[in-house]
């Protein structure tokens, strides 16, 4: 029987001060993600430890992208922190 | 709580205590409302009859944290309105620390006359003759003055870009390690000391007749809720600390609305390297300080000491809108490049955003080519000689487009955009076009709704609405000496509840409930387009230029959509 990898691979390039959760993050590289297909945003920042608290927001394809929106096998996305303008 | 006013065209100076009219005013609130008081709205803002105002905060000299912020306002002599233009540093607190509310500098001295005025730490001012320090760039010019005065002294001054009274000249302030490298930099502030005949304010930073607090008690408790909100902030309490204000490289590109290369585009090759991460690293590599606690009483530090291979200075507070401007808009993506530059920009003393878009406006009109590192360094370096040209970069963006017939001119009241193009923000749009000072970057800034999801970028909907309530409030925080960073960090009723408090436990007075920021805002605001429309200004002046409606923006391809109805409806109050 054949063993078929049931999860997504999600580039994930992360940013703000959230690098500090992986250990020697390469921002050349960014990660890849393994998460169940079907994994919304809230989903992939639950397993990269981010907490609600941090102001992560991703953004894919220039948009920010909802908790409950569906990441997509192979689609790379961003995650920064929210931020109110600057000087 | 006193003024200070200076009168250069008889040498005088005179101390008064703060008349009726102006109790409980500071900042912007206290320079725009007497601007609109006591300056003639058609009077030459080069002129003897305009005002030069210098105004911390009303909470500045408190023990309020984050609050050495001051105002400098003026009619200014690149939008023709009236102009507040807000500075970090340390002058704030000392003169807080002095009781002084505002030095007002009327008057204008004999033509080639120059001096500085002292403050020493009794509050004592005098008028100091300075005609050595004629045409200084301002990094020798604070050494000298620190080495004369003591270094125990808050400096601002001008370059000579102030003194050839260009329109981008700004004024310079000390930052806590006495580098001139923060700035009241819009509006061509620096033109108006000029004009007036000073070249510096040497203050004193031992001064101890702080305003009186009328209830201590009440008001440590409102500082505790400033305090801990600022804490609980991810953006002030993580992100500026690690990365400053050039953490909104990334996300502002990523979402398609970082002008690049003359705002023809909104994702600009390369932005990894000018980013706040890779700025960061290189600061931590070579041994600057990324986390660097620029003015007085900070308890954010979103400042930072950028230096070159070997270790040593090139600039201090490197931000993102001077990134943008002279690195996203003319293409350059070299951080030792845009270091340079923000430092020349702090020694000639320049706006770096109008001096970078007049930059890029030059080389969308072909003069250089976009990425040109050599020639934008050249050409700011002619500002600071004062060359033909120099003088017409050094007037800004639509001076430029004027002299290249060039009509790609992101500038609004003649003042440069900020780093967030219209078409993909479409709320900064808003503030940009309807801002009593021309298009600018802490009047209204709406990106925090567009990242927090509280609004779409590209969608009308709902974009006047938080253009608006930004306006208001950042106008009122403006007064309060805090700087923006912890201000946006208390923009929810908790906060404008503590400031309310933190007035009145000042002054000893009872406020109206919405007084913070509403009451507050919306007077400063009205004050401001009084001025304005009695200077000249119209609806066609609170517009954005053509081309934002005409030229889609990639990668979105959208234009600017929010109409002229709307846009007059935005401070319509
Ligand atoms: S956060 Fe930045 S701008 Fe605000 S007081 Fe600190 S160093 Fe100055």
């Amino acid at each position: 029987m054949f063993w078929i990898s049931s999860e997504m691979k999600v580039k994930v390039r992360l940013f703000g001060a959230l690098r500090v959760h992986v250990s020697d993050y390469d921002p050349s590289e960014g990660l890849l993600v393994e998460i169940p297909p079907g994994a919304a945003v809230k989903d992939l920042l639950a397993h990269l430890g981010i907490s609600e608290t941090r102001g992560a927001v991703v953004i894919a394809q220039g948009r920010t992208m909802e908790a409950n929106d569906r990441l997509r096998d192979g689609e790379p996305v961003d995650v920064f922190q929210t931020i109110r303008g600057g000087r | 709580m006193k003024f200070v006013r200076v009168n250069m065209t008889h040498k005088t100076i005179r101390v008064e205590d703060v008349p009726p009219e102006y109790a409980g005013l500071g900042g912007r609130g206290l320079t725009s409302i007497m601007i609109n008081r006591e300056v003639p709205p058609d009077c030459d803002p080069l002129g003897p009859e305009n005002k030069l105002i210098f105004a911390p905060g009303f909470l500045t000299g408190t023990t309020l944290v984050n609050t050495s912020r001051i105002s400098v306002g003026a009619k200014s002599p690149l939008t023709g309105g009236i102009k507040e233009s807000n500075a970090g540093g340390t002058i704030g607190a000392s003169l807080g620390h002095l009781g002084i509310t505002a030095i007002i500098v009327e008057g204008q001295a004999a033509e080639g006359d120059l001096s500085l005025l002292r403050i020493d730490a009794q509050g004592e001012a005098s008028l100091i003759p300075a005609p050595e320090f004629r045409g200084m760039r301002t990094y020798t010019l604070v050494e000298k003055l620190l080495a004369a005065y003591g270094e125990k002294n808050s400096i601002m001054c001008i370059g000579p870009a102030g003194e050839y009274q260009l329109a981008s000249a700004s004024i310079q302030s000390t930052d806590v390690d006495g580098h001139p490298c923060r700035a009241a930099a819009r509006g061509g502030m620096g033109a108006v000391m000029a004009a007036k005949g000073l070249k510096a304010l040497v203050v004193d930073q031992r001064g101890k007749s702080a305003d009186a607090i009328a209830d201590p008690a009440a008001f440590k408790e409102a500082t505790k809720v400033v305090v801990e909100a600022v804490k609980a902030d991810h953006m002030s309490a993580e992100v500026m600390p690690a990365l400053g204000t050039a953490a909104l490289v990334a996300p502002v590109n990523a979402m398609g609305a970082f002008p690049s290369y003359n705002a023809t585009r909104g994702q600009l090759e390369g932005w990894e390297k000018i980013s706040g991460e890779a700025m960061a690293e290189i600061i931590k590599e070579r041994g600057g300080n990324p986390t660097h606690r620029g003015c007085d009483q900070c308890m954010i530090h979103c400042s930072n000491i950028y230096v070159d291979k070997d270790g040593k200075f090139i600039t201090g507070s490197l931000e993102y809108e001077t990134i943008w401007a002279t690195g996203g808009m003319t293409g350059i993506t070299d951080l030792d490049v845009i270091a340079q530059l923000d430092h020349l920009c702090d020694d000639i003393g320049l706006d770096t955003m109008n001096t970078g878009v007049a930059v890029a406006v030059a080389m969308d009109a072909g003069y250089r080519k976009f990425g040109d590192a050599e020639a934008a360094i050249a050409m700011v370096e002619e500002i600071g000689k004062g060359t033909e040209f120099g003088r017409i970069l050094g007037n800004g963006p639509a001076a430029v487009g004027e002299h290249f017939n060039h009509p790609r001119v992101p500038a609004v009241k003649r003042q440069s955009i900020a780093a967030y193009d219209p078409r993909g923000m479409l709320g900064n749009g808003v503030t940009f076009a309807t801002s009593p000072m021309g298009a600018d970057h802490t009047a209204g800034n709406v990106v925090g709704a567009y990242l927090e999801r509280k609004l779409d970028p590209l969608n009308p909907e709902g974009q006047v609405e938080t253009s608006r309530f930004l306006q208001i409030a950042m106008a009122a925080y403006d007064c309060m000496g805090q700087c923006f960073m912890a201000s946006v960090a208390l923009l929810h009723p908790e906060g404008f509840g503590a400031f309310k408090k933190l007035i009145e436990a000042k002054a000893g007075v009872q406020l109206e409930e919405d007084y913070f920021p509403f009451g507050m805002g919306i007077r400063i605001l009205k004050a401001e387009k009084e001025f304005n429309r009695k200077a000249g200004l119209t609806k066609k002046d609170d517009r954005l230029p053509r081309f934002f409606y005409e030229e889609p923006l990639p990668p979105h391809n959208k234009v600017f959509v929010i109409s002229d109805q709307e846009l007059d409806s935005v401070l319509d109050f």
